[in-house]
């Protein structure tokens, strides 16, 4: 998080999806793709003033990424300022990995004695430096030697409370100037509040009701695509949401460059459903949906203590109940959730929150992709030939059109053969202290903002440093 | 003059302002006390309202719990209906988020929400007190998204009696929103506490975050009175923060605790109608006091003005103008004296030139008389001589005498017109340095040769160390001879005459001492004015004349005599 605004990465991404050179002053692909020449700014200094080089990168990607090693065959530090790249394979998600945080090698490769203190004080190139860290505080003064040029403010601090009601008086004590984004009940109370604005984004995380495919009662697509005309998901959005959030049809944020705008989500539409369903066997006995005398239930995972998702899924239910489906609700510590429930794929449904990733690449191939299944994120079994295919060519696609058709038809399989059912994207409610202007909060990371950041002299608060 | 008007401003100010500020004291108090009671009124009644409203809410909220109690005590409703029940009741009713049902009669613990441990409940007050047939409430507590919420529950009856308990949490908010929508004016804010002090509610967004904190405000001195039923309103100044009054009604939970809804407003808002009404009032009295004062200061110079001319008109004529006039129009008493005085000082006028006219006359007539009397003698002598000196033209001695008496009697004629002349007119002075001692001999020297004048005896002291005096010389002249002539007069021809001079530094006297008869001394006291004479002869202007003609010359005069011990005069210069 707050590495965001430590370090920089070879390149950024913006909020639609966009790749940006950040630290990379521009970059090369060869033909087949599988050679990329990545040439760096030059004069870009460290907090600690050393210049940045091509070494630095060397070290930061093949020593501390584990991930790209099975990408990367070779890479080749060419000059002071040029590295290259040759790839096994998959050159656009490898391009998007290129946003990790660049390291500087001399000090981080033999931290030694010193590792305590490189601990307290990070160093990177980003546009703010740590004046020290702690538990409960961090304190960050800007760098005025930030190659884009130092940031507005001379100074940012973070601290970390143990209540949310500590976060909450302090905030509207003003005593700090931005918290946690607002769950819709707080969005209510400070809308009034004049000493706070409210910038609205939409979070790139959607909701997400998803099966586990092995179970017999979800393995027919008919039966997946009848439960989405089932939910009445407007109303979860305007009930639960208080309207601040929108509908959400599959995996692809909608403001990204690969959103598919064409389709057309399903409407809430429970007699179609029945209908669907009757088709299949399944009928209305004394308000049970029944085949073969077995009940049509279910079990639903849900992260434990989650007040928003405890609400969605009462709607849910009543949704079900009205057509006769069952569930029962369990409630599980967050923890144990990946490990003990959907790694070892022991749930029929749950009820998760997903990051889409902004971009479409990797995210959804480690998601969706069947070649995951077994070691990768797709817990849930999901097979789609078509899906899987438009998947590996979009990874590979080289040029921006080629890969908007791949994604394009990504989404429309995976919404014709449903995992589950795509709930919604919430928008999140950041509030920030008026006196601050130049806001631009997007779904990219929060902190990525902070530079553009400034306050008008006769408003600013804090003129000696941070407190 | 000024007294006057002082006295008149005195005046109209002890008479005026008693009433005005008795009136304005009173009206000053009266409507301070009606401004006040009618803010007063005023919050509290919003106070009251917002109270009331607060209770109709929360009751509202526990008729629903009933409500859903007694559904759910249908008998026919199975475990899963129940639940759908209970589910239903918090998806539709959206100020109640969650709902637990615990009916011992079944056994059954229905909750809206998926967790299962309800054991912690079941030793809680929210089961226990219904259990007992009670309801209970909790108290406010702010929830993670940063509402108030509260526990209600129900008791749950099954033919009649008590089977279960039905526990809902609320969420107040709307509770905060009624306390958020109340505003008096600029400063006048409505906030809420429980009868711990707990504050659950406040309209101000400054304080907001008190709420959130969960302060306590049984501090504070409005919390005890509203607690004990007293509704009086209270002004005080928490630190820091302006004075406030405040004023506060109650709510009554359903199970019977209460709550204050209050509503405070800076005391300089609320009474500004009354600061200002009391300063208009006051402004209102000073001005009334600078009208009186200024119309009193008018009035006494109305009356002081007039008198101030009549004052100096009185002066003007006392000092001799008798041709002044005063103009007086102001139609009153004032005018009348005006006009009296004019005519007063024209009488004046008239009566002095009569008087003056009168004198003239007898001036004029004595004068005439005594200038034939006193030239007859002369004109007499000198006929007398003729006839002798015609019967013997030839006797050298009656030829001397002749001319002697022509001389002697023409001098006298001379001088007699002078002084006559020189009380009408007289001469220019030129003063120069006269040696006195000189001076006398001379003059003395011819009254010495005439021989009528042989049997006085002439005695000269003169001082030779005197020093000069500054004098006109004929001035002089005449001043020694008009007293040598009275002296000879006085001794009747025969007798001492002392003439004596001397000096003491300042003055130089010379002094002309006969041994006449000397002068009674009635007629001492006026020897110096007009017309009085002591000699059988003369007008009587001598010593007038002497006087003034000495003072002329920068001398003095002065006369010392006796009866029977002869007369001394004595000249006074300066040296």
């Amino acid at each position: 998080m707050i590495s965001d605004i430590l370090f920089n990465g070879l390149l950024s991404i913006k909020g639609n999806g966009e790749i940006v050179p950040d630290l990379a002053k521009g970059w090369e692909r060869s033909k087949d793709g599988k050679r990329i020449t990545i040439h760096l700014k030059e004069g870009v200094k460290f907090h600690d003033g050393s210049l940045l080089d091509a070494n630095d990168v060397d070290f930061t990607l093949l020593k501390k990424s584990k991930d790209l090693l099975g990408i990367i065959e070779k890479m080749k530090v060419i000059e002071n300022l040029t590295i290259s790249f040759d790839l096994k394979e998959n050159p656009n998600y490898f391009i998007f990995n290129l946003g990790t945080s660049i390291l500087p090698r001399h000090v981080y490769e033999n931290p030694g004695k010193n590792r305590e203190e490189i601990f307290r004080h990070p160093v990177g190139t980003g546009p703010f430096k740590v004046k020290y860290l702690s538990e409960s505080e961090a304190v960050l003064e800007a760098n005025r030697e930030y190659f884009k040029g130092r940031p507005f403010l001379d100074g940012v601090v973070i601290k970390s409370y143990k209540s949310l009601d500590e976060v909450w008086s302090r905030l509207l004590l003003e005593e700090i100037d931005n918290c946690l984004p607002l769950s819709p009940g707080q969005v209510d109370f400070m809308k009034n509040n004049v000493n706070f604005k409210i910038y609205p984004y939409l979070s790139p995380y959607y909701f997400l009701l998803v099966y586990n495919q092995l179970n017999p009662l979800f393995k027919n697509k008919e039966i997946r695509i009848a439960l989405n005309y089932a939910l009445n998901r407007n109303l979860i959005i305007q009930k639960v949401l208080s309207n601040y959030g929108r509908l959400c049809s599959g995996p692809i944020y909608p403001e990204s460059w690969a959103y598919n705008s064409e389709i057309e989500p399903y409407p809430y539409d429970p007699g179609l459903a029945l209908k669907i369903l009757g088709k299949i066997g399944w009928g209305m006995e004394n308000g049970i949906l029944k085949k073969n005398g077995q009940p049509f239930r279910f079990s639903v995972l849900v992260p434990e203590g989650d007040n928003l998702i405890g609400n969605i899924m009462l709607m849910i239910e009543k949704n079900l109940s009205e057509i006769g489906i069952g569930i029962n609700i369990y409630p599980v510590p967050p923890m144990d959730l990946d490990e003990k429930y959907l790694f070892p794929k022991k749930f029929d449904a749950a009820l998760l929150n997903f990051d889409s990733g902004i971009n479409p690449g990797i995210l959804n191939y480690r998601i969706w992709h069947s070649s995951q299944i077994k070691t990768g994120l797709n817990v849930f079994s999901y097979k789609n030939q078509e899906v899987d295919k438009d998947l590996e060519l979009g990874l590979q696609a080289l040029d921006r059109k080629d890969e908007k058709k791949y994604y394009d038809k990504f989404q429309r399989e995976i919404f014709d053969d449903p995992p589950g059912v795509f709930l919604f994207w919430k928008e999140e409610m950041v509030p920030i202290h008026k006196r601050f202007r130049g806001i631009n909060i997007g779904p990219e990371k929060f902190f990525a903002s902070i530079p553009e950041w400034w306050v008008p002299k006769n408003e600013q608060k804090y003129k000696n440093g941070p407190q | 003059m000024k007294r006057l008007s002082y006295k008149f401003i005195r005046l109209l100010l002890a008479a005026a302002l008693i009433p005005i500020v008795i009136f304005g004291a009173i009206s000053i108090y009266s409507s301070r006390k009606v401004a006040y009671e009618t803010v007063v009124q005023g919050n509290q009644n919003v106070a009251r309202r917002a109270a009331g409203e607060i209770g109709i809410y929360l009751k509202n909220s526990v008729d629903t719990m009933k409500t859903l109690a007694d559904n759910l005590s249908n008998v026919n409703l199975n475990p899963a209906q129940k639940e759908r029940i209970i589910k239903n009741y918090v998806i539709d009713y959206g100020r109640l988020e969650e709902i637990l049902l615990v009916d011992q009669s079944t056994g059954e613990t229905i909750s809206s929400r998926p967790e299962n441990d309800f054991r912690e409940i079941l030793n809680s007050n929210e089961f226990k007190i219904p259990m007992g047939g009670k309801i209970y409430s909790s108290d406010v507590f702010i929830s993670s998204s940063l509402a108030p919420m509260m526990k209600i529950s129900v008791p749950v009856l099954h033919l009649n009696k008590v089977v279960g308990a039905l526990i809902g949490n609320f969420n107040l908010i709307d509770m905060w929103k009624l306390v958020d929508s109340i505003r008096i004016e600029d400063t006048g804010f409505a906030f809420v506490v429980t009868d711990s002090g707990r504050l659950i509610a406040h309209g101000n967004d400054n304080r907001k975050a008190d709420v959130i904190r969960g302060d306590n405000l049984s501090g504070l001195p409005l919390f005890k009175p509203v607690f004990s039923g007293d509704s009086r309103p209270v002004i005080y100044r928490e630190k820091g923060r302006a004075k406030v009054l405040s004023v506060a009604s109650e709510v009554v939970l359903p199970d019977g605790r209460k709550w204050a809804v209050a509503i405070e407003q800076s005391t300089a808002e609320a009474f500004r109608a009354v600061h200002i009404l009391t300063i208009e009032l006051v402004v209102l009295v000073l001005v009334f006091l600078v009208l009186m004062s200024l119309i009193g200061y008018l009035g006494g110079k109305s009356i002081s003005d007039p008198l101030k001319e009549l004052v100096s008109a009185t002066g003007k004529v006392a000092g001799g103008d008798l041709n002044t006039r005063v103009r007086i129009q102001s139609r009153d008493e004032l005018s009348d004296l005006g006009d009296s005085f004019n005519k007063m000082a024209g009488k004046l006028g008239e009566l002095t030139e009569e008087i003056r006219r009168k004198e003239r006359i007898a001036t004029f007539g004595r004068l005439a008389a005594g200038l034939v009397h006193d030239l007859r003698h002369p004109i007499q002598n000198i006929q007398n001589s003729s006839n002798l000196i015609v019967q013997k033209p030839d006797d050298p001695q009656i030829r001397k005498v002749f001319k002697n008496t022509l001389e002697r009697e023409f001098n006298n004629i001379n001088e007699f017109l002078d002084r006559l002349r020189n009380l009408t007119k007289p001469s220019p002075i030129q003063m120069i340095k006269i040696e006195v001692n000189g001076f006398i001999s001379e003059i003395l020297r011819i009254y010495r040769n005439d021989s009528s004048l042989d049997k006085i005896e002439w005695i000269e002291e003169l001082d030779p160390k005197i020093p000069g005096i500054m004098a006109d010389r004929f001035v002089l002249e005449r001043g020694c001879k008009n007293i040598l002539t009275n002296a000879i007069e006085a001794v009747n021809g025969q007798g001492k005459i002392k003439i004596t001079t001397r000096a003491d530094g300042h003055f130089v006297y010379l002094e002309i001492c006969d041994n006449g008869p000397g002068i009674p001394p009635e007629k001492l006291k006026n020897i110096f004015e007009d017309f009085t004479t002591t000699k059988r002869r003369g007008l009587g202007l001598g010593l007038a004349t002497t006087r003034k003609l000495v003072e002329e010359i920068g001398g003095q005069i002065e006369i010392d005599s006796q009866p029977g011990q002869g007369t001394k005069v004595m000249f006074v210069f300066p040296a």
